[in-house]
């Protein structure tokens, strides 16, 4: 799915949420970053449901490379 | 400029979705029809504004039309986003004295040729870079960005793709009594849009504008000289442009939100401040339908409804023939043709001649945009005064 992602400082970047069927995504779901090699040359970030559940802000969010 | 220039001649091709014949041909048949629609001749042309996508050099054009010597050419860019925009440049043109007669026009091979849903260059510009960065993620096509807009345009307002698709049917309709539209005679029911498969979720098939072949031109001189001219003339109120930062092509994403469309409400600002009228003043606006979400958008923008109150302003049959403010009554890129937006600035002034097939009674002004989603353009045409 291509979404609009928000991340926690405030930039929004144009990605995908990747592990999660299209009926149960929502506006707002809280995510996490994942860089996923898709070709040889080119890695993406995209994102997934975050895990464990975040509580509370309920704004989308985005943590950073591990 | 309000009230210096005015439009006098509108002229096209056929709509087809096979021209057989090259952009440069169909643009020399739609400005001699512009010509003849009026009364003057090639020889009168001194100025020429088309759209920078526009695949036509303005003097292959006018090597063909008799034309003498040009003293202005421009160019407008950002895809559909030009038009009323064409009609600004003309009009400032006319107004400064720096031309008498320019021709607006647009010529597209848009269905046997460069087709524009299959997707923009994606590298080799720093405009392809723009909208570039996106491609990766899956956005390509004109409907897959506009897609991201209607679906952030449901979860604020509420509105489904039956909302959608209410404004394809009243465009239908209007296609369907309209004998050059592509769709002439034939209408849909909501149902058949709701049966429409998704082109890019939550867009259908029947959400999106025709890619059509053909050209249209239209002549814009002084409101003086226009009053000797064949046709009540077409006055150029007000016209404006409108970009507003954080500024991007698709969907500016950035901003608080997404979906307030702040380029063409910047536009109507500027150009309802210019014509000194308001919202209530128009009695018809022709807008830039290149997929119905973005319409529902723009009749907020505009002011003819509030914020969020898009669908139900169409589910009350505002946009209707017979309606508070009837829109596009020649069908648009959805039931006509896309020529880009020119098309729609040429049933504006037949809206104001009172010569369109689906006339509108007592226009005394009409409202045109173009573009949508990106920078933007808007005009207001009304009644000579003079």
């Amino acid at each position: 799915v291509v979404a609009v992602v928000e991340l926690d400082e405030g930039i929004r970047l144009v990605s995908n949420v990747i592990g999660v069927s299209p009926g149960d995504l929502y506006v707002g779901m809280p995510l996490e970053l994942e860089f996923v090699p898709v070709a040889p040359d080119m890695t993406l970030p995209q994102f997934v449901p975050a895990s464990p559940p975040t509580t509370g802000a309920g704004r989308t969010r985005a943590i950073g490379p591990r | 400029m309000r009230d210096r220039a005015a439009i006098v001649g509108i002229g096209a091709t056929e709509f087809s979705k096979n021209s057989g014949r090259s952009e440069v041909s169909m643009a020399v048949e739609a400005v001699q029809a512009a010509l003849d629609d009026c009364g003057l001749c090639g020889a009168a042309i001194d100025g020429m504004v088309t759209f920078a996508t526009d695949e036509t050099l303005e003097f292959q054009v006018a090597n063909c039309l008799g034309v003498k010597e040009v003293s202005l050419y421009s160019r407008v860019p950002y895809g559909g986003d030009a038009g009323a925009a064409c009609l600004q440049q003309a009009a400032m043109a006319v107004a400064s004295g720096m031309a008498e007669v320019v021709v607006v026009y647009r010529s597209i091979n848009g269905r046997s040729g460069l087709r524009y849903s299959r997707g923009m260059p994606l590298h080799g510009s720093e405009g392809a870079a723009a909208i570039g960065l996106n491609g990766p993620f899956g956005l390509v096509t004109p409907a897959q960005f506009m897609a991201m807009h209607a679906r952030r345009y449901m979860h604020e307002s509420g509105a489904t793709s039956e909302d959608f698709g209410r404004v394809a049917v009243v465009l239908r309709s209007n296609a369907s009594t309209n004998p050059a539209a592509v769709f002439f005679g034939r209408p849909i029911t909501l149902a058949e849009h709701q049966a429409s498969r998704w082109i890019s979720e939550p867009i259908r098939l029947l959400d999106c504008c025709l890619e059509t072949d053909g050209a249209q031109a239209v002549i814009v001189t002084s409101a003086e000289r226009a009053r000797d001219l064949r046709h009540p003339p077409a006055v150029i109120r007000a016209a404006s442009q409108g970009m507003v930062c954080p500024q991007e092509l698709g969907a500016s994403w950035s901003r608080d939100s997404i979906t307030g469309m702040e380029e063409m409400r910047h536009v109507a600002r500027r150009i309802y401040a210019r014509a000194d009228i308001g919202p209530d003043d128009i009695q018809t606006a022709i807008l830039y339908d290149h997929f119905t979400p973005l319409v529902l958008m723009q009749l907020e923008a505009l002011g003819f409804c509030d914020r969020g109150e898009g669908p139900a302003f169409v589910r009350e049959g505002n946009i209707e023939q017979g309606g508070r403010l009837p829109i596009n009554p020649h069908g648009g890129m959805i039931g006509e043709a896309y020529i880009h937006g020119i098309n729609n600035i040429a049933e504006g002034v037949r809206q104001l001649r009172g010569t369109s097939g689906n006339q509108v009674p007592d226009v005394e002004h009409v409202l045109v945009t173009s573009g949508g989603g990106g920078p933007s353009s808007g005009a207001i045409l009304g009644r000579d005064r003079g």
